[in-house]
């Protein structure tokens, strides 16, 4: 009994590690600060940018758009 | 699409456009459908990574954050409205943020100006003189202030150092132009910009540069024609006659985009 609840527990932190690792982005909100977001890729033409943060200082426009 | 491309070209580096990419499609794909489009060579930035959701349903859509990293707007693209609050920030970061002493205020409207160095003395100025009445604050505010800019003067000196190792000569002198303007009146700075520009302009660096200039004539015709029938063949000829170098591979892979 205690072995199962300990194994259950086990994937539940399992599963708390995963979706933490592959947590979606958090939502922009008009008023509100621009959340922390780390690129894993350089941006194109961006001279090494990968953080988000290194846009402060800069108003930034974010197009979001699709080639479809 | 055109107008964000368009607002990047009028605001100069003022403004940075992003373009993030939604969808299946692989960075080289996006590149490539740009590149057609006639979309590319100018400061605009691409990604295919969303930093951030956007909770919008349909593309294109837009998010403006404020010099100071607050989101002002999340719509489809207003172009008007997208303008009126850029030029409100702008007009802001000139007048300093509302909420720190009138004397360190001062240093950062000279900051937001590109007066770097007078912006460093005013900041300064209020740490060795505070003022009588909340002084504590005010200095607190100035220390806070000189952080600040000297974390955004260093972003600056790295974009240069980004752009000698991206083989992109002509916006290292472009960046090094606007420093040297803003670091007058600073003798350390000065210094720090005088090496840079040693840098850029030294013998280690003649191969990349020549190489740099060569293909820059090559990009203006693409980035303004678009693709034409030979334009993949005089990549690859370049990438081979300067071969080693990083013009050489941004050539190869802009042959690439294109077959």
């Amino acid at each position: 009994m205690h072995r199962s609840g300990l194994l259950a527990a086990t994937a539940l932190v399992g599963v708390a590690l995963l979706s933490a690792s592959s947590a979606a982005p958090e939502r922009a909100k008009v008023g509100k600060k621009i959340p922390e977001f780390k690129f894993e890729s350089p941006l194109d033409n961006g001279l090494g940018i990968t953080d988000l943060q290194a846009f402060r200082g800069t108003p930034t426009l974010f197009e979001f758009w699709g080639t479809y | 699409m055109p107008a964000s491309i368009k607002l990047q070209e009028e605001y100069g580096d003022k403004v940075q456009v992003v373009f993030v990419s939604v969808g299946s499609d692989s960075p080289d794909q996006v590149q490539a459908f740009a590149l057609k489009k006639k979309w590319l060579g100018g400061r605009a930035m691409w990604t295919s990574e969303p930093p951030f959701e956007t909770g919008m349903k349909t593309i294109p859509s837009t998010v403006l954050v404020s010099s100071a990293g607050e989101v002002l707007f999340v719509d489809n693209p207003v172009e008007s409205k997208i303008k009126d609050l850029i030029d409100e920030d702008l007009k802001s970061q000139e007048k300093g943020p509302k909420d720190v002493p009138d004397p360190v205020r001062k240093a950062y409207a000279e900051f937001a100006k590109d007066s770097w160095g007078k912006a460093l003395l005013d900041a300064q100025a209020v740490i060795d003189k505070p003022p009588t009445k909340d002084g504590d604050a005010a200095v607190a505010a100035a220390k806070a202030a000189l952080e600040e800019f000297k974390k955004s003067i260093d972003t600056r000196f790295a974009r240069v150092d980004a752009c000698v190792a991206d083989g992109l000569f002509d916006r290292a002198t472009d960046e090094l132009a606007a420093i040297g303007k803003a670091v007058k009146g600073d003798a350390e700075l000065t210094k720090r910009h005088a090496d840079a520009v040693a840098k850029v302009n030294g013998d280690e660096l003649k191969a990349e540069r020549d190489a740099a200039a060569a293909l820059s004539k090559l990009e203006k015709k693409l980035y303004s024609n678009g693709p034409e029938d030979n334009s993949a063949k005089q990549l690859e000829a370049f990438a081979d006659k300067y071969s080693g170098t990083k013009a050489g591979d941004r050539a190869r892979h802009l042959a690439s985009l294109i077959k």
